[in-house]
Parts: C-alpha cells; sequence; structure tokens
C-alpha cells in the first residue's frame, strides 16, 4: 500500500455552466469542465472516469504536453482560477459551489506544485487509475457524508440570506 | 451655561467636507479598532476613502469615556481642543480604553494582570474567569464589560458612517491581530451584533495590508504594461497591543498569504517597561486606586508616552516630572537605553519574524518588498530591526503605516460585497491562511493538528482515529487552537461526544474527524464512525466551533477529572491517514 495517499478530488454538487448572472460577467463562476456530484457505494471506490484530473482542474489540460508544465505556468494558472472561483469573489448564492470547486483547485495546485507528489501523481495517470491512489474505502464514505451536510447546511443558509436580504429591501433609503 | 465638554455627533454636526459620493447601499464598511486609535474607510465607487470625525480626523481615539451618566466615544472625542486635554480625560479613570487588550481574555492572562494598573479598574481573581471591569462614575465605580464598550464605540462609528454615507450601514469587515484565538473573534463579532453590525469578515491585519499590496501591484502592471510577475512582501505591523507579520506571495491581484505570525506585544507594553524604568516603585506606589494615585498616574504616563514620541526623532529625552507626595521623575533617556529597557520585546518581534520566513520556507533574499506598518514601526530599533532581518535597506515607501489596514479592510468589504467596478481596480482576491493549527485531543494529553498552521482558506482537512479501549462505545472530542504540543496547552474551543461506537476490540474502530474552515472563517467540526458501516452505526456529529462562552481552563480541568482516559482516542498511523 502507498504511504502517501492523495486527497480525492471531489465536489458535492453540480456546477452549471450555463447559470450566470447578465452584467456581472466578471463574478461569475465559469468552469471550463463540469463538475460532476459523485455517489459513493459504501465500502467501493469511487468510479475513476468521474474524476478530473488536476491538469484539467487547473485548465491546463490543452497544453501539448500538460506534464511538462513548468511550476510557473502551474502558478499563474491557480493565480488566474482563484480569482473566478474563490468565494470571496463569487455571488452569495454561489458560495457552496466556488467552495467546493476552490478546494478542488487548492488540492490540484498544492499537488502539482510539489515536485514529488506530482512525479507520482503523473505515473499514477499513466497507470490508469484515474489520477488518485485508492483510499480505505471508509473515508470515502466519510467525505461524502459531511460533504453532503456541508451542502444542506450552506443551502439552508443562503435561503435565510435572500430571504433576509429581500426583506431588507423595502427598508433601504430612497 | 457650564461648558458641554461631551458631545454626540449628531446631523446637525458636519465637517464642512463633505466629498462622499453616494456609495452602494449595501457595501462593507472596513473598520481598524487599534488597541489606542481607530478608523473607517469605505469603498466610494472610485476608491477607498478613509472617513473623518467632527473634528476632522481620521484615526479616533479608542475610548469610551463614562461620565455624569452620559456616555461618549472617541469616535467624536468631545469638545476638547488640545490632545493633552483629551489625554488627561482618558486616564481620569471614567474612561475605559485598551479594549481590544482586554476582549475576550481570562483573568489569569498575564495582558489581564498588567492591566490592574490602568487607571480604570481591573480586578482578577486569578482562577481563569473573565476580569471584573468598572469605569468612575461619580465617584462610584461602575462595572462593564470589553465587549459592551466595545459596542457602545462601534454605535457611535457606525452613526459616524451614516452620517457620511446619508443611509444605514449593515455590514462590516474588522480587522483583528493574528493572534486573536477564535474565542476573541467570537466576543468581537458580539459585540459589533450589539452594535447593530454584521461581521463579514474578520480580517488579521497583515492580510488587509496585503489586499491593498496587490491592488497596487495592478495597478503598476496596468500602468507599465509589466510582466506581473510574482512579488514576495513581509508585512510588519506593529500597534499599540499586538504586533504581526505575514509573507504574502502577490501577482495578477491575487495575494497569497503563505505564513502568518503574532504575538501580544505592542506600544502598550513599551510604555508600562518605560513608566517602571524611570520611576522603580511604580507598582508599589500605584497598588490600589485612590484619586490622587489615579492623577498622579495620568502624568507619569501622558509625560513617558511623550518622550517616547520624542525618541523618534531625537537621539535623548528628558523626562521631569513632579508626581505629588513626594515622588519626583528626573531622566534623562537616550536610544540605547530604550532598546536595553525593551529588549524582550524586540525579542519577541525577532522571533515571529523569523518564524514567519521559516513557515513560508523563504529566506530574506526572497524578500521584495518589507512593509511596515502600525505606529510602532515608527520606532527606529523597530525598522531597524525588520529591515536587517529581510536584509533590505529601504521599506516599502507607497503604503501609509497607519491607513493601511482599514483602506485594506474596506477593499475586501467591496470585494465580498460583490461589488463590480469597470476600471478593474477590484479584480483583486486575498487568499487567507489559518494562523494557528487547530486539532482534537488524542493519545493522551497530545494534540492532534487536523489543520496545520498557514492552511490556506476555505480549509477542509481530516485524520482517521481509533478506540483505546477494548469495547470502548463512547469518544470524547475535545477541540483545540493553538500551537502547543499538548492539548492542555492550547485554547479548548469545545467539545462533543460521539456515542454508539459498536463495541468491539481496541483499534479494531475507524473515526473519522474532520475540520472545515469556510471563506467567512467558520469553523466546523464533523465526526463519526467510518469502519465498520451498517445500521447500527450512529450518524455523524456536525459542530460549528466554538461552543464554550467562558470558563476554556475549567472546562479543560474538568473534562479530565470527569473522565479521565476513558474516552480518549489515538491516532491512525500516518500510512493509514487519508
Amino acid at each position: 500500500m502507498s504511504t502517501g495517499t492523495m486527497p480525492i478530488a471531489r465536489c458535492a454538487a453540480t456546477v452549471n455552466n450555463t447559470a450566470c448572472i447578465p452584467g456581472r460577467k466578471r463574478r461569475c463562476c465559469n468552469v471550463t469542465a463540469r463538475a460532476t456530484a459523485t455517489s459513493s457505494a459504501a465500502g467501493g471506490r469511487a468510479p475513476g472516469s468521474t474524476r478530473r484530473d488536476y491538469y484539467t482542474v487547473l485548465s491546463l489540460e490543452q497544453h501539448p504536453a500538460a506534464e511538462d508544465v513548468g511550476a510557473e505556468e502551474i502558478k499563474r494558472a491557480y493565480r488566474r482560477l482563484a480569482l473566478r472561483h474563490h468565494p470571496d469573489v463569487c455571488p452569495p448564492s454561489r458560495r457552496a459551489e466556488s467552495t467546493e470547486l476552490f478546494l478542488e483547485l487548492r488540492r490540484a495546485y498544492e499537488t502539482l506544485s510539489d515536485p514529488a507528489r506530482r512525479v507520482r501523481y503523473n505515473a499514477d495517470l499513466r497507470g490508469g487509475t484515474g489520477g488518485e491512489v485508492a483510499s480505505p474505502g471508509g473515508v470515502v464514505f466519510a467525505r461524502h457524508v459531511w460533504e453532503s451536510q456541508l451542502a444542506v447546511l450552506r443551502a439552508h443558509s443562503e435561503q435565510r440570506q435572500r430571504a433576509r436580504s429581500s426583506q431588507s429591501q423595502p427598508q433601504r433609503p430612497v | 451655561m457650564a461648558e458641554q465638554f461631551y458631545t454626540v455627533a449628531s446631523d446637525s454636526e458636519t465637517t464642512g467636507e463633505d466629498k462622499s459620493q453616494a456609495s452602494f447601499p449595501d457595501v462593507a464598511v472596513g473598520i481598524d479598532i487599534g488597541t489606542s486609535k481607530c478608523s473607517v474607510a469605505i469603498w466610494n465607487g472610485h476608491q477607498v476613502e478613509l472617513l473623518k470625525n467632527t473634528r476632522n480626523q481620521k484615526g479616533m481615539r479608542s475610548y469610551v469615556m463614562f461620565k455624569d451618566d452620559t456616555l461618549s466615544a472617541g469616535v467624536t472625542g468631545g469638545a476638547a481642543k488640545e490632545n493633552a486635554h483629551e489625554e488627561r480625560d482618558i486616564l481620569s479613570g471614567s474612561a475605559i480604553f485598551n479594549m481590544k487588550r482586554l476582549i475576550g481574555r481570562m483573568d489569569t492572562d498575564e495582558v489581564v494582570q498588567a492591566s490592574k494598573t490602568l487607571p480604570f479598574l481591573v480586578q482578577t481573581l486569578g482562577i481563569g474567569v473573565r476580569p471584573f471591569i468598572a469605569a468612575l462614575v461619580n465617584n462610584m465605580w461602575r462595572s462593564t464589560t470589553p465587549e459592551e464598550v466595545l459596542a457602545i464605540f462601534l454605535l457611535e462609528l457606525k452613526a459616524l458612517v451614516e452620517m457620511h454615507l446619508k443611509h444605514p450601514v449593515r455590514n462590516a469587515v474588522l480587522t483583528i491581530p493574528v493572534a486573536f484565538s477564535r474565542f476573541q473573534q467570537t466576543r468581537i463579532e458580539r459585540a459589533c451584533a450589539m452594535a447593530g453590525l454584521h461581521v463579514l469578515r474578520l480580517m488579521p491585519e497583515p492580510t488587509a495590508v496585503a489586499l491593498l499590496y496587490a491592488q497596487q501591484q495592478q495597478q503598476l502592471v496596468h500602468d507599465n504594461m509589466g510582466s506581473g510577475i510574482e512579488k514576495i512582501a513581509l508585512i510588519f505591523n506593529m500597534g499599540a497591543g499586538y504586533c504581526d507579520v505575514a509573507v504574502a506571495a502577490t501577482a495578477g491581484g491575487v495575494s497569497q498569504i503563505r505564513a502568518l505570525s503574532g504575538c501580544t506585544a505592542g506600544g502598550e507594553d513599551i510604555l508600562q517597561n518605560i513608566m517602571r524604568h524611570v520611576l522603580p516603585n511604580f507598582d508599589g506606589i500605584y497598588a490600589g486606586q485612590t484619586m490622587d494615585r489615579i492623577k498622579s498616574m495620568s502624568l507619569l504616563r501622558i509625560a513617558t508616552q511623550d518622550a517616547i514620541h520624542r525618541l523618534v526623532s531625537q537621539e535623548s529625552v528628558e523626562i521631569n516630572i513632579d508626581l505629588g507626595n513626594g515622588h519626583m521623575v528626573s531622566k534623562v533617556l537616550d536610544h540605547s537605553e530604550f532598546e536595553q529597557v525593551n529588549r524582550a520585546i524586540f525579542d519577541k518581534c525577532e522571533k515571529i519574524i523569523n518564524q514567519c520566513l521559516a513557515d513560508a520556507k523563504l529566506v530574506p533574499e526572497d524578500i521584495n518588498d518589507v512593509i511596515l506598518v502600525g505606529g510602532c514601526s515608527k520606532i527606529p530599533r523597530i525598522r531597524s530591526l525588520v529591515l536587517g532581518l529581510c536584509k533590505k535597506e529601504v521599506s516599502y515607501k507607497n503604503i501609509d503605516a497607519l491607513e493601511a489596514a482599514v483602506s485594506g479592510a474596506a477593499l475586501e468589504g467591496a470585494i465580498a460585497s460583490g461589488v463590480n467596478d469597470p476600471s478593474g481596480s477590484l479584480d483583486l482576491l486575498t487568499i487567507q491562511a489559518t494562523p494557528m493549527n487547530l486539532g482534537i485531543r488524542a493519545d493522551g494529553d497530545s494534540f492532534a493538528a487536523i489543520i496545520p498552521r498557514n492552511t490556506t482558506v476555505p480549509a477542509r482537512r481530516d485524520m482517521l482515529f481509533t478506540t483505546t479501549h477494548d469495547k470502548q462505545t463512547e469518544a470524547l472530542i475535545a477541540v483545540y487552537e493553538g500551537e502547543g504540543e499538548r492539548a492542555e496547552d492550547n485554547h479548548l474551543l469545545g467539545y462533543f461526544k460521539i456515542t454508539g461506537i459498536p463495541a468491539a476490540p481496541k483499534g479494531a474502530v475507524d473515526i473519522s474527524v474532520c475540520m472545515d474552515i469556510d471563506a467567512a472563517n467558520v469553523l466546523r467540526v464533523f465526526a463519526g464512525v467510518v469502519k465498520p458501516q451498517g445500521p447500527a452505526i450512529p450518524p455523524f456529529i456536525e459542530v460549528r466551533m466554538p461552543t464554550l462562552d467562558d470558563g476554556h481552563g475549567w472546562c479543560g480541568q474538568a473534562l479530565a477529572k470527569m473522565y479521565g482516559r476513558i474516552l480518549d482516542l489515538a491516532v491512525l498511523p500516518k500510512k493509514l491517514q487519508p
């Protein structure tokens, strides 16, 4: 068993590519690839085909030789995407999705920025394991549980926030 | 008619320079309440604007006067015109100041102990409860709390802002010291709630400066059509109460906080050291507040403060005071003596700078800019210390030492409020990091850090644990924050139990503990059994932290006394961790 288990890239919600607010393009959470919610069988491994590899997460998959991309370009890609996906720069209604995206972005950046981890990651990628070393089954289950709970909590929080902001509308000065 | 010394700002009073444009009604204001001074700023549609009070001041004193049954905060500062007059009033026993130093602290804290010689009343029992604080009103001590004082202050600040903007203000971004625990942060949020303000973000002060720096670099790239290469800035902030350091990597408008470090050391400590140096029996003379001692103390404090300020630009200063009751001070203070007396403070500063560089895995040569902010950053010894450690001759010039933090907070307020600026001035982002380790107690009294210090926020990390006793069916999850190796050396945030663990030989059950920090810095802990699985397994527990409101020390001891080791967990070996 590998001693350096890498984090699992996972999104708890489906991101809708077309949901953009007109007139506020800069703040839209555009993604270049669809992030898919996965369901994990108890004790089983998540199917590899549903997870994006880290080069795709960083929008570097179009590079002629993605695995040879330099550290500086990886850093630049990370910053560019952070400016679009960080919860601070996304509309509050999309905070839950943007948090998931940013966490995934961060994992991809951290893995590909560490030369040793990157070498291991590339080898796994070539080996067709979907880019991830298999984790103990229970961990997949656990993460799915709390990510679901988080998604529900955030949905409730956003509902309350919208309700409150709509109530405060009439009180705004003319 | 007697002169009205203290007035509260009202709509009839204006600064005569109302240049503020109509701002977006829902934009969050930036507030920097320092231990000594405070300021407030807002994005006015084009740039950050610092607001002025009725005395045309951007920097206002941080205090609340409790006098003759009326309250007035330092926002307006009353009608007094000379600085010395205001200073004497602040030190009369009727004003509470240093609330940022006192908020969220227990009476065993050395900062609270050092505050007992302040002119207002600070009483401690030394048992880990909140200190008793009171102000002198009509010759009686009237009790209050730092949160209440801060709320009163914020109310006046809010009124000032609303007067300028001509509409209600609801959201705010406040700066806080890096060293603030999560418990202290909840106290700040509560004071804001009492004042009718919703805290959008609590921003460590040097990271607010990092955001301002990112904007300036962005502007530079625009103006010069530069390549926008990454720049590393070390930001050193030292005010009256706290000292903070951050290392930020900035490019393309994005400032990634690489490391944070902070401690409780500031101008107040320097002042206390010098007062005790020029008056060796300080603590004996001023034990117990009597009217003449309060007055005498204020004379000493004002004179010492003045001497320290003059020492910034002079080689030596004279301190001559008649304190009454036969106590005289007549002394010449020079730079070397000043540095000798405050050596411990400068050592503290040096330590956190070195720690910050080490955490960021950088050497001094990697630093492009050194940014010095905060009132104490003007002290020559501080400047030479920081620049020396970073091997720089000069510091970054384009940021005002006293306005940087509040300007950054206002920028963050605009960004987090979703303001869109067509010129691109707000295409900015500060990616925050956690200042302290977060974890739980495990393996006896060890501290298992689940989210280590300097992890990028938002953050989500988990760790696997297992039972320590055969047939153990419950586990105590005690959540701590801090830098110590032992759980007890850290700050207890809260606790809960996992129940219904299947009875099995020890080590046969896997328990996962996940910690999640969202972009607003809210911490949640999730925990539950992940192996074995089945219908008999209890649901996961989710707890928002901190849950403790008071008595951290007591609570930790009580938990240990009640449960001992029977509910302990052990960390699973590294190779089994996710």
